[in-house]
């Protein structure tokens, strides 16, 4: 079913993989994939060579070439009659044997001067009824298009029936693979998908199938009697795939992510099954990547969630059904309201308001987030601009639009077109904009900082929260995330990472804020752990951009609580 | 994506044995695949080093850049070895380990005199050296005709 894929690839991989300079060796190999089958009987009736074609004739494609070596012809094809029984054994004589299985291949023998027999399959009737599979390869990788796949499924499928085996079809998406292109070019990235071809090849078991569906994507028939055989050859690609590689000089890492479903009875086209792999695939990119998982049913509903979101999220930029509203910023310092951060509404004319947690990620994920954050940035400074000269405003940039080419551009354009004076804008980033290419995000964050404008980190504390970050990436701001501020997450220890922090980001010369402040008390000990500034209800709700005038006219009530602020001793 | 034979590239990479052997079958493990390497990396002009000690292969390659990549890709397929880290690739005009194929420092003291002043550094841990350490120990080694190249 799939000889051309598995070609080489049969024993050890790695003395397989390099061509040979030696011609017996190739003779061997070239017997080995041989389409027709062939074996090679010592004088007692042991195997002393075998191919791929005569097992599968034989019905035993499971069986490693290499396993039955030396094992009696009598108990690996116990249907067969042995030739010495048949046959009387006369110089060069020649005769047919009948395979007694139900599909009765026909093996010609004959005699060899050691003693021994050589037998060749002829015409075996399942290859006969089923000529070879048009195989036309993929130009760049020269594994399988989606198109073999599809031929080839039905012939597994009709395997699989009989032998009562299951199909499972893996759905291989590169983790990373974009960037490679984008910053290393076209050639790195084709040599890349060869090299992650080759080395799915060496990867699959051999009666598996290897396809390229897509750009990166790739697509794996596996079958097998248990499904776990399916999760293993997915755990080695994600293996494999994630060691590194060597493109033209280049070190390159990425990963892999797998989705799996299976067959369903009786069922014969494979397209569904791919799909199901699709959104499995899906799933494993969202759950963080290089990792598998099956295919559930209720994976479908939450899809098509999504999708009407995205639907939704489209029209909503055209129809400007976006809003942004403010959350005030107070600095101990100036005892007084420093900036707003500016956070996005979107009201739904049916669905009513849509919380930002289950549209952001939509609108990331279809890279509408550029679209949607660059309208927030210009909205922002407009709004910003009219008021007081010392008030800035805090934008969050989502790592998609911060990697994006027109981002210097779309900041540059909304100071203009606003007027506003760069130090008073700030832009907020997540560790997941710096989990990416360093230089390419250094290199980013300091064209910014040369336009004038402000960067915060924004949610320090949770996920991976380097302190290396801190030191490597000039931030002017660290925003301490509100578990470590709020119960009942914050605890006694909360209180010395946010004194930790505090002390760290201040040595770096970057300004300390708390967010998530809803309390006195813990606005009291937030600015006795030494932060800067505190952002939360305690100051004030989001608010829209109407109120803001008003809200700034009445004085904070909370700051007579910082007349005499606590000090502990702690002066440093 | 053709090279010329004289752009030579150079890959210092670390990885860890996958599998738990005594003492005696690892050196049989290493001796294999030392001869591999040899009789493979003589025939494709990959030159290098190699060092193991306390589960970390160490390694440097040499050669064309084709046939570099191929041979690290047919380390990348080895099932002995896990979490391989690259620590430096780099081109280069000349290579440092011209005249043999592939080299072993093997068992302890003869590591633990020479990796002296390394050990006492890095508490005899091949994986915290970086690739530029690895390259200069392995080349200084080679310059003193230390190694025992074993499996020639």
């Amino acid at each position: 079913m799939s000889q051309h894929h598995s070609a080489v690839g049969m024993t050890d991989p790695s003395s397989s993989a390099a061509p040979s300079d030696d011609p017996s060796v190739e003779i061997l190999h070239g017997l080995r994939d041989a389409g027709v089958g062939l074996v090679a009987l010592s004088a007692n009736n042991e195997i002393s060579f075998v191919n791929n074609a005569f097992l599968a004739a034989f019905d035993l494609p499971e069986t490693e070439c290499a396993a039955v070596l030396g094992k009696s012809f009598q108990d690996v094809c116990p249907t067969c009659p042995l030739p010495s029984s048949t046959l009387r054994r006369t110089g060069d004589e020649t005769g047919t044997a009948d395979a007694a299985s139900d599909r009765t291949a026909k093996i010609i023998w004959s005699s060899n001067s050691a003693g021994g027999w050589i037998g060749v399959v002829t015409a075996p009737p399942s290859q006969a009824a089923r000529p070879a599979l048009l195989f036309e390869p993929d130009e760049l990788t020269g594994l399988g298009t989606r198109k073999h796949l599809k031929a080839c499924f039905e012939r597994m499928s009709e395997d699989a029936d009989r032998r009562d085996q299951r199909i499972v079809a893996l759905f291989v998406d590169l983790d990373h693979f974009k960037q490679v292109n984008d910053t290393l070019g076209h050639a790195v990235g084709d040599g890349l998908l060869c090299k992650v071809a080759e080395r799915l090849k060496k990867t699959v078991r051999r009666d598996d199938l290897v396809a390229r569906v897509g750009g990166d994507e790739f697509a794996i028939l596996v079958s097998d009697r248990a499904l776990p055989a399916a999760e293993d050859v997915a755990g080695r690609i994600i293996k494999m795939i994630s060691r590194p590689f060597l493109i033209d000089g280049h070190q390159i890492t990425i990963g892999a992510s797998v989705g799996l479903a299976a067959r369903l009875p009786n069922e014969n086209d494979p397209d569904k099954m791919l799909q199901r792999a699709d959104i499995a695939l899906y799933e494993s990119k969202r759950g963080g990547r290089n990792q598998f998982n099956w295919f559930k049913d209720e994976m479908f509903a939450e899809l098509e969630k999504r999708r009407e979101i995205e639907i939704d999220l489209r029209k909503a930029v055209l129809l400007d059904q976006f809003k942004i509203v403010f959350q005030p910023q107070m600095s101990f310092e100036q005892q007084k309201v420093s900036g707003f951060e500016a956070l996005i509404r979107w009201d739904h004319p049916v669905r009513g308001e849509v919380a930002p947690l289950d549209f952001l990620s939509v609108a990331e994920e279809t890279g509408l987030i550029v679209e949607i954050g660059t309208w927030v940035l210009a909205e922002a400074c407009k709004t910003a601009v009219t008021w007081p000269e010392d008030i800035a405003v805090a934008v969050n940039v989502s790592s998609i639009q911060f990697e994006d080419d027109g981002f210097l551009t779309a900041v540059g354009s909304a100071l203009e077109k606003s007027g506003l004076s760069p130090h008073r804008l700030e832009l907020e980033i997540t560790e997941t904009t710096l989990l990416k290419n360093d230089s390419v995000v250094l290199e980013r964050m300091n064209d910014l900082r040369a336009l004038g404008v402000r960067i915060s980190l924004d949610d320090f504390g949770i996920g991976y929260s380097s302190l290396n970050y801190l030191r490597k990436y000039p931030f002017d701001k660290v925003k301490i995330d509100q578990s470590f501020v709020r119960e009942p997450f914050a605890d006694e220890n909360a209180h010395h990472i946010v004194e930790a922090v505090a002390q760290l980001g201040t040595a770096f010369g970057m300004n300390v804020l708390a967010e998530g402040v809803e309390t006195v008390e813990q606005l009291a000990r937030i600015r006795q752990n030494g932060c800067a500034a505190i952002q939360g209800y305690l100051i004030g709700r989001p608010i829209k951009p109407a109120e803001i005038g008003s809200f700034l006219e009445v004085p904070l009530p909370e700051l007579a609580s910082l007349q005499s602020p606590p000090k502990e001793g702690s002066t440093s | 994506m053709t090279h010329t034979e004289e752009d030579l590239l150079r890959v210092v990479y670390f990885s860890y044995q996958t599998y738990d052997t005594d003492r005696e079958m690892m050196a049989w493990e290493i001796d294999k695949i030392l001869e591999k390497s040899q009789f493979n990396n003589g025939r494709f002009n990959v030159t290098g080093a190699l060092i193991f000690n306390s589960g970390v292969f160490g390694q440097v390659l040499e050669g064309p850049i084709d046939a570099v990549e191929e041979t690290f890709e047919r380390i990348q397929m080895d099932e002995r070895h896990d979490h391989i880290t690259v620590l430096d690739t780099s081109r280069i005009t000349e290579r440092s380990f011209p005249r043999w194929s592939m080299g072993f420092i093997g068992s302890d003291s003869v590591c633990a005199e020479l990796f002296g002043e390394i050990g006492s550094k890095t508490a005899f841990d091949i994986s915290r050296l970086s690739g530029q350490q690895i390259f200069e120990t392995l080349h200084a080694l080679t310059l003193k005709n230390e190694i025992s190249d074993r499996a020639a």
